[in-house]
């Protein structure tokens, strides 16, 4: 019996089941379906996981000074031991250890920002030239902060595209003027904004980082009310210059500064700054996703499982009910092998049809996923092929059975029956 | 399939059987259903095998057709020994060697009657061509040729039996072999099939049939009785029916 022949008594057999083949199905359409729809949604999320990545810079340690929550105590209790994160600090950390290529001092301002007559709600930031490199940024239009900027103290800013597009929707922005706490600035520089599509997946609250302005430290130094510790900053970024050797860079960096706040240990209750990876803040959200996306695949398979059975169910039945079929195709000379192939196909064919319906259903899934969340998802051919290739592995498993109880029968007690 | 050195000194005998016994069950609870059965059938021969129920009448027919295995004796069919060939072997003889007339003609209802004619070629691995048109072809012949895309449900009961004879001739079968042809049919349409029957027998080809009719047994050459499993006796038919004027 050729192949093509087999087949195509398959595919009549399973149509002779109609609404039986079409119920055991679902189990078959259910778990593609959902193998689908798992792997795009996290293939999306997966991409967006990059994204951030590359936004925050994979491979910088990032120390940020804590604020209590303005708890005063605290911060006074702090201060008792430490004069907080420093420009000074951070310089001689940077040239003291070898594997930090680059690092950029960043202060925050609480300051109104102008253009013309219009007030603007943005971040200001101080900070040096190599920040543009230590977040990997990229220039739209003119130029970043230069270190001459920075030597002479001179008033100048960049800005980011999404406040180049609010502020200058029409004019040419590089060489405008900025009010910032009216002092003017002059426009230097415009960056490309990065992608950053989606709330969810945001570590750090990026969303503002299109719209901030920078200007040179020196700059946000000036503009700091008049105390005692004038060269006190909010974060510092340190590149790695090695990312295998990023954790190790962490720890050294912890215990620098655990050494010069005169903290006793990391636990200590006036720790006054955190030392963060940028590579682990995503990495665990990352994590939590992947144990979501196992639980969600796990109940596909188990999904894939229960529809191989109900195919096993209904193959079953089929085989008593086609007993005596299986005994004429025996009597004109089919052997077992033939019978066995024709119920395998059978089940094969009932897999691979609910396998292409169950590709629609996650198809359209992942659409109403997206839709409803606008969550970012990818549909993978390779989620594709999988999901077929299980079901198709059901078929022959769970079918494999009734097939082989076909084969078995004896031609003449299947003829006789009725 | 192996041929046996120690047959074949007459090859006119196709079918020849010595001391066939078949037993189902085991131990006390078995039934001898044959015993010491010894046959000759001569190529060309029509031969009716009669016996009341329960005689192992079709239990003879299901070994010497191939769809059992003796438990005992030997069988040459065609020149091949058949006894301890395996399943697969046994299921190739019967899609190249045999074919089969049920009672209840056992066609798939679900396929036209040409694709229930071509079935046997169909694991004779003949491509989809050859066996249309063979199938087509043995219709016609047995005048069905205006039916050919029916299903078996939608055709009459003698029909259907010549649907069922045509599927039995189309792989040109060494033995054709027929349980009980007629006995789902009007004696009118018994009739007219066994005349089928008579016909083929008088082109040349080699019929056993079972059944316990005393007259549609008449259309054979020769009548074997059977009881208990072994063989009382037998007759040659000096003027068999279904021949026209002059008999065979």
């Amino acid at each position: 019996m050729s192949w093509i022949e087999a087949f195509r008594v398959a595919i009549r057999g399973m149509f002779g089941l109609k609404v039986r083949a079409a119920l055991s199905m679902l189990g078959i359409i259910f778990g593609v379906a959902s193998v689908v729809a798992v792997i795009s949604v996290s293939e999306g999320a997966k991409s967006e996981f990059m994204k951030q990545l590359a936004a925050m810079g994979a491979d910088n340690v990032m120390v940020q000074s804590r604020d209590f929550e303005g708890d005063q105590e605290r911060i006074k209790a702090a201060r008792k031991t430490s004069r907080g994160l420093t420009i000074a600090d951070a310089d001689f950390l940077a040239a003291e250890m070898d594997f930090i290529e680059l690092h950029a001092p960043v202060k925050g301002l609480d300051v109104n920002v102008r253009s013309g007559d219009r007030k603007v709600t943005c971040p200001v930031v101080g900070t040096t030239p190599s920040y543009l490199e230590v977040k990997q940024f990229r220039l739209r239009e003119g130029r970043f902060l230069s270190a001459d900027d920075q030597k002479r103290n001179l008033r100048v800013c960049v800005i980011e595209e999404a406040l180049r597009d609010e502020l200058f929707p029409f004019e040419q922005a590089v060489g405008q003027n900025l009010y910032i706490d009216h002092e003017p600035y002059r426009l230097v520089g415009v960056m490309r904004s990065k992608e950053t599509t989606e709330k969810k997946y945001e570590v750090v609250d990026i969303s503002e980082l299109n719209r901030t302005v920078y200007i040179p430290l020196s700059c946000s130094l000036d503009r700091t009310p008049r105390r005692t510790l004038s060269d006190e900053i909010d974060e510092v970024i340190f590149r790695i210059s090695e990312p295998s050797r990023l954790h190790e860079a962490a720890r050294l960096i912890r215990a620098h500064y655990l050494r010069s706040h005169n903290m006793v240990d990391v636990e200590s209750e006036n720790r006054d700054f955190d030392v963060t990876v940028a590579l682990d803040l995503v990495r665990q959200r990352q994590k939590s996703e992947e144990i979501f996306e196992w639980t969600l695949l796990i109940f596909a398979g188990i999904s894939l499982v229960v529809g191989g059975i109900g195919i096993m169910n209904i193959m079953l039945a089929n085989v008593t009910e086609r007993r005596r079929e299986i005994g004429i195709r025996r009597a004109v000379g089919a052997n077992q092998t033939d019978i066995l192939r024709q119920f395998i196909l059978e089940a094969l064919a009932i897999c691979l049809f609910g396998g292409v319906l169950g590709l629609f259903a996650g198809i359209v899934f992942t659409w109403w996923v997206a839709a409803i969340t606008g969550w970012k998802t990818i549909l993978s051919a390779w989620a594709m092929v999988v999901a077929m290739a299980f079901s198709l592995a059901d078929g022959v498993a769970f079918g494999t059975y009734p097939a082989y109880s076909a084969a078995k029968l004896d031609p003449i007690e299947a003829l006789r029956y009725e | 399939m192996r041929t046996s050195p120690r047959t074949v000194p007459d090859n006119d005998i196709i079918i020849e059987s010595r001391d066939l016994e078949k037993t189902y069950g085991r131990g006390d609870a078995s039934v001898e259903a044959l015993r010491d059965v010894t046959l000759d059938v001569r190529r060309g021969e029509f031969i009716s095998i009669m016996g009341p129920s329960g005689s192992g009448k079709s239990t003879l027919l299901h070994v010497l057709g191939c769809l059992h295995k003796p438990t005992g004796g030997r069988y040459v069919l065609d020149g091949i020994e058949v006894e301890d060939l395996t399943d697969s072997e046994l299921s190739e003889i019967r899609s190249r060697k045999l074919g089969f007339v049920f009672q209840k003609f056992n066609l798939l209802t679900n396929e036209d009657i040409v694709h229930n004619v071509a079935l046997p070629l169909v694991y004779a691995g003949v491509d989809l061509a050859t066996r249309s048109r063979l199938a087509t072809e043995v219709l016609e012949r047995l005048g069905l040729g205006h039916r050919l895309t029916h299903l078996p449900t939608e055709l009459s009961g003698g029909e259907d039996q010549r649907v069922a004879i045509a599927r039995a001739l189309v792989n040109r079968p060494a033995v054709i072999f027929a349980d009980e042809p007629t006995g789902n049919l009007d004696s009118e349409t018994g009739t007219q099939i066994m005349g089928v029957f008579a016909e083929l027998n008088a082109e040349g080809r080699t019929i056993v049939q079972v059944t316990h009719d005393r007259d549609m047994a008449e259309y054979a050459t020769r009548i074997i009785h059977i009881q208990d499993g072994r063989i009382l006796d037998e007759e040659t038919v000096a003027n068999p029916k279904g021949r026209g004027e002059g008999g065979s």
